[in-house]
């Protein structure tokens, strides 16, 4: 009897826990990792976006929590996303490159797809390139805006030396010899990472050989060691011994680039569109602010292929990781996050406030009501005025191949090996690597 | 009480703890790393057995045999030139008479510090234009030198940081065996005329040949998986000429999305490192045997 006594409140107590505590999983709050690369007073704004977005979502789907995670962009797209992926330990929200990234952690059923989102939000048309980002008819990211490369330059200077805009490389080189005469240095650049050298590189050998080649390496098509290539990097190499470049620049890490051009010691800078929010900011660009103009690399002459096709396109943005839509609330965590963060209010103050080139079809009434720098109306007049555009190299071959022109350019530069040398390495990786996907 | 400890279960009981972190941590990561590196993987699709491909790619890969002889550079740099500094550093240390605390806890703070602030630190020092030993280079007239961008230099400039950051660590041990040796054996010496050096040489120096020899070993081990202060400082750069084998297995397993060729490389730095301490305990080790006061 003084047993059931006992048993009667505890089988009580239990039940009410377990009610108790299956209503408390209901309303469960859920905590998303978002990884963004806004990292540093460059990326302020991009980061005040993303944070504004992450508030909106809060408010739309309660009991969502979001925990940021930022790192530097390329140890995210080079070391950590990879090792993720590998022990299916992604973030939900993740700053995600398109093409071979994209192709691979899709292949592998790791990224969420993202079509019939798209649909329900009534985006699917709203892109103006998802290119990067499908596999197999699927979209599996979404760019957060474009870009675009070219020079950057010193407009000061330019007009005390009464110098012009380069039409064509001759020029450029004899503008970079007065410039080198002068004591300055022509181009500001910063190799410690390899992908900044292979900017100008990429475009440089779009000119020689023409833009379509760079498609063409991973299946065969083209070669890396073709004569043109050779040219084009027997150009780059013949512009570093002739100091171009600051001495010991292959130590420097990216940031100290456009520090070269503010501080008046380089007078040119090839780099990315969205280096352009920097030249608007007093803090970070001093006497430079608002200082600075824009230019393609001009054409060559002999070049194949269009010769004022720039490299540009859509390729960074945010990509979702499938394990998602196992979860409702996350899923419509990720719901409320796409239509917070593409839409043209977000695309505009992306623009005006960081230069970010939209990656949607922005109402044109909006857009020329934009207030934007006269560098990012300088960038979009390039643009207008090219044939074409065509995407980075990176998204269009393998990581081993990646990795092999990384090495090989920083080589080219430190006087290590020649053209020609570097060029049959890479081919020989490049082909080993289209063998292997066979 | 007493019961309990004479029964062995008692003491399996308390190592079990240990013992499932070590195989979950330790045997069980080494022993997936020698299956995958006989496969195809890129990390997250199903691995397929490939046989000695991957060894027999990494042998043959002169950039692995950069870095291996870039691991060299670190022993040979630690064996030669860290352990003299850390043994004359810790004689003078261990005769100072005043504020001797002082100087075991100045040397010692590098070693405390993590390895992205020393590299960062380090690389202001080595900066081309503002660093501190261009700048002392140029004011003696002598030309700047492009300390992390030159491949010859890079790879110095990184010893010398690491040496830097570990050398006071070192000198913590050995000091504690210098002054662990009996006052009476130092006494006789200098009543029997011995001077300083004298002392230091045929004195202090076997008595404390057991604490150089692990030293020597720590560092022979610590050489081995050298990584975090060479990515911070070069990545590996430039172009390659500062890769240790940690770092490329980092650069062509994760980065080139290989994890097959990247658990290979793990494999091979594990022998080399067995091979490696293996032989320096047969052949040096054994030698300097314990010291008996």
């Amino acid at each position: 009897m003084k047993k059931s006594y006992l048993l009667i409140p505890l089988s009580m107590v239990l039940v009410a826990t377990t009610a108790i505590s299956s209503v408390g999983a209901a309303d469960k709050s859920v905590t998303l990792v978002v990884r963004h690369t806004q990292l540093g007073e460059a990326k302020q704004q991009r980061l005040n976006i993303l944070n504004d977005v992450l508030k909106r979502v809060s408010k739309d789907v309660s009991g969502v929590n979001f925990k940021l995670d930022g790192v530097d962009s390329d140890v995210n797209r080079k070391e950590k996303l990879r090792s993720e992926m590998a022990t299916n330990s992604a973030p939900a929200i993740f700053d995600l490159f398109g093409g071979a990234d994209t192709q691979l952690y899709a292949s592998e059923g790791k990224l969420l797809d993202l079509t019939p989102i798209l649909k329900e939000l009534g985006l699917q048309d709203k892109f103006i390139s998802l290119g990067e980002f499908t596999v197999g008819g699927k979209v599996y990211g979404l760019p957060i805006g474009g870009y675009q490369e070219g020079y950057f330059y010193n407009k000061p200077y330019f007009e005390q030396k009464k110098l012009k805009v380069p039409q064509t490389l001759d020029e450029l080189e004899k503008l970079a010899d007065v410039i080198k005469k002068s004591g300055k240095t022509p181009f500001a650049q910063a190799s410690k990472q390899a992908w900044v050298p292979l900017m100008t590189a990429n475009t440089l050998w779009s000119r020689y050989a023409g833009p379509d080649i760079t498609s063409g390496f991973a299946t065969g098509k083209t070669k890396w060691n073709s004569p043109e290539m050779v040219a084009a990097f027997t150009k780059y190499q013949d512009w570093v011994n002739k100091g171009y470049f600051k001495k010991g620049e292959l130590g420097l890490e990216y940031a100290e680039q456009r520090n070269q051009l503010i501080r008046g010691e380089a007078i040119m800078m090839y780099d990315g569109s969205w280096a352009s929010s920097v030249f608007a900011d007093p803090k970070q660009a001093g006497k430079m602010t608002n200082q600075v103009g824009y230019f393609a690399m001009p054409k060559a002459s002999n070049g194949k292929g269009s010769q004022t096709a720039v490299n540009g396109g859509f390729s960074n943005g945010y990509g979702f990781s499938a394990k998602v839509k196992k979860d409702a609330k996350q899923l419509a965590a990720v719901k409320s996050f796409i239509k917070n963060m593409y839409n043209d209010e977000m695309q505009i103050r992306g623009l005006e406030a960081d230069g970010v080139l939209p990656s949607m079809k922005v109402d044109s009434g909006k857009l020329a009501k934009a207030k934007v720098s006269d560098l990012v109306k300088d960038i979009i007049a390039v643009g207008n005025k090219a044939s074409g555009a065509f995407p980075a190299f990176d998204s269009m071959v393998q990581a081993d191949v990646n990795t092999a022109i990384s090495e090989g350019i920083q080589k080219l530069i430190g006087g290590q090996t020649t053209a020609k040398k570097m060029l049959d390495a890479v081919q020989k990786v490049q082909q080993e690597a289209n063998d292997n996907d066979e | 009480m007493n019961k309990a400890l004479r029964n062995p279960m008692t003491y399996a009981f308390f190592m079990l703890p240990v013992l499932v972190l070590y195989v979950l941590f330790f045997i069980y990561p080494m022993i997936d790393a020698f299956a995958k590196g006989f496969t195809k993987w890129n990390g997250i699709g199903t691995p397929t057995f490939n046989g000695l491909k991957n060894f027999d790619k990494a042998l043959s890969d002169d950039n692995f045999w950069h870095s291996v002889k870039n691991n060299c550079y670190f022993i040979l740099f630690s064996v030669f030139v860290q352990v003299p500094i850390i043994v004359f550093l810790s004689l003078l240390i261990s005769n100072v008479k005043k504020l001797k605390g002082l100087y075991k806890t100045a040397v010692f703070i590098p070693s405390v510090m993590s390895t992205a602030v020393v590299g960062i630190l380090w690389s202001f020092i080595y900066e081309p234009d503002i660093g501190l030993f261009n700048v002392i280079l140029t004011k003696i007239g002598l030309n700047p030198v492009m300390w992390l961008s030159e491949p010859k230099s890079a790879m110095i400039s990184i010893l010398i940081t690491n040496a830097w950051q570990w050398t006071g660590f070192y000198i913590v041990m050995v000091l504690a065996a210098i002054l662990s040796i009996p006052r009476e054996i130092d006494e006789a010496a200098v009543i029997d005329g011995a001077n300083g050096f004298q002392r230091a040489i045929r004195i202090t120096m076997p008595l404390i040949m057991p604490i150089i020899s692990v030293v020597i070993m720590l560092s022979i081990a610590g050489a081995m998986k050298a990584a975090d202060i060479v990515i911070v400082m070069t990545k590996g750069g430039p172009g390659g000429a500062t890769d240790v084998m940690a770092t490329y297995m980092i650069k062509y397993g994760i980065t080139n999305v290989k994890y097959g060729y990247g658990n290979a490389i793990a494999v091979l730095i594990f022998v080399f490192t067995l091979i490696l301490t293996a032989l320096y305990q047969l052949l040096i080790a054994r030698r300097s045997e314990r010291v008996e006061y």
